[in-house]
């Protein structure tokens, strides 16, 4: 083997990664969580300021908590628990949603990459 | 009427005939996605590109393609499509790398049959994805199965290099064989 194979094989090894940066990797966070109570929005929120959020709902109080650049639902009166278990959203366009409470918490994403989601 | 026929028709016509014959086992080697398979005909094609000139590889690239499709009976189908395009590509840039370094053959930066096959692969892949892409499922969903294909065109781009270079040095050490009426000059593996 060459030098100039080693060269090629190490910008090839470089190329297939950032194939996988670019396509594979999460969206890219704005640093904001936006949180819709029913049909309106509720707030949105740094992701870097630590914080605690209680919103009401139909079914309860849902818990919204920030921390480090990410944000979680704590705690929902939903039954099944599918907004807890959401767990720590930090790409842009993850959410949590609670249906029970009518709650959806989001990472606002730097370039939208969906333009619906259906559950 | 007889066709003249020359000793590098005759060499062609056997590489080609080899090229098919690798080509035509790979299809029946399972593969976990369609488009990957290992491309062990670029062996040939890549040998002979560095010892007989790009000349004799584009007509064994081209043979392969065409008898290749036509023993499976793919001839035409998107399946061929592909293939053309893919090998077209890699035949581009092995003209193009091959061509930059030409007239230079005792320079460092010289590309081996490894590092020649890593690009005819990824070449071959990135074609016949585009045309995929383009004309068979303009869907964005398909780009996530980019960075697999490209793994995979990388690992077997180095393994089909690997084994060129082999086949290389043996030929190189056989003195019965000798490019001799050749327009390349023989460059050292290394």
């Amino acid at each position: 083997m060459t030098r100039a194979d080693g060269i090629v094989i190490a910008c090839a090894l470089g190329f297939v990664g950032a194939l996988y940066g670019q396509f594979w990797g999460g969206g890219t966070s704005s640093g904001e969580a936006r949180i819709v109570a029913g049909s309106d929005e509720f707030g949105r929120y740094s992701l870097f300021e630590e914080r605690r959020i209680e919103v009401p709902g139909p079914a309860g109080t849902t818990v919204v908590e920030v921390r480090d650049g990410a944000v979680r639902c704590a705690e929902s009166p939903g039954p099944n628990r599918v907004c807890q278990q959401a767990g720590w959203l930090r790409h842009g366009g993850e959410m949590a949603v609670s249906l029970p409470n009518r709650v959806l918490i989001e990472v606002v994403a730097a370039d939208r990459r969906f333009d619906s989601v259906n559950f | 009427m007889q066709i003249q026929t020359t000793r590098e028709d005759h060499r062609i016509a056997w590489l080609a005939a080899l090229a098919v014959a690798i080509h035509v086992a790979e299809t029946v080697l399972p593969s976990p996605l369609p488009g990957i398979k290992p491309g062990l005909a670029n062996v040939v094609t890549v040998v002979a590109l560095l010892r007989y000139g790009w000349r004799a590889a584009a007509w064994i690239s081209g043979l392969r393609v065409l008898a290749g499709s036509l023993i499976t009976g793919t001839f035409l189908s998107p399946t061929f499509l592909l293939s053309a395009s893919g090998s077209l590509c890699a035949l581009l840039v092995l003209a193009l790398v091959h061509a930059l370094q030409a007239d230079r053959p005792t320079e460092r930066l010289v590309l081996s049959a490894v590092g020649l096959s890593v690009l005819a692969a990824l070449a071959h892949m990135g074609g016949q994805f585009l045309v995929a892409w383009y004309l068979l499922i303009p869907h964005p969903a398909l780009l996530k199965l980019l960075p697999v294909f490209m793994s995979f065109a990388l690992a077997f781009g180095i393994l089909s290099g690997t084994i060129a270079r082999g086949v290389i040095t043996r030929l190189n050490a056989d003195p019965a064989d000798h490019p001799s009426d050749d327009v390349t000059p023989q460059r050292d593996q290394t």
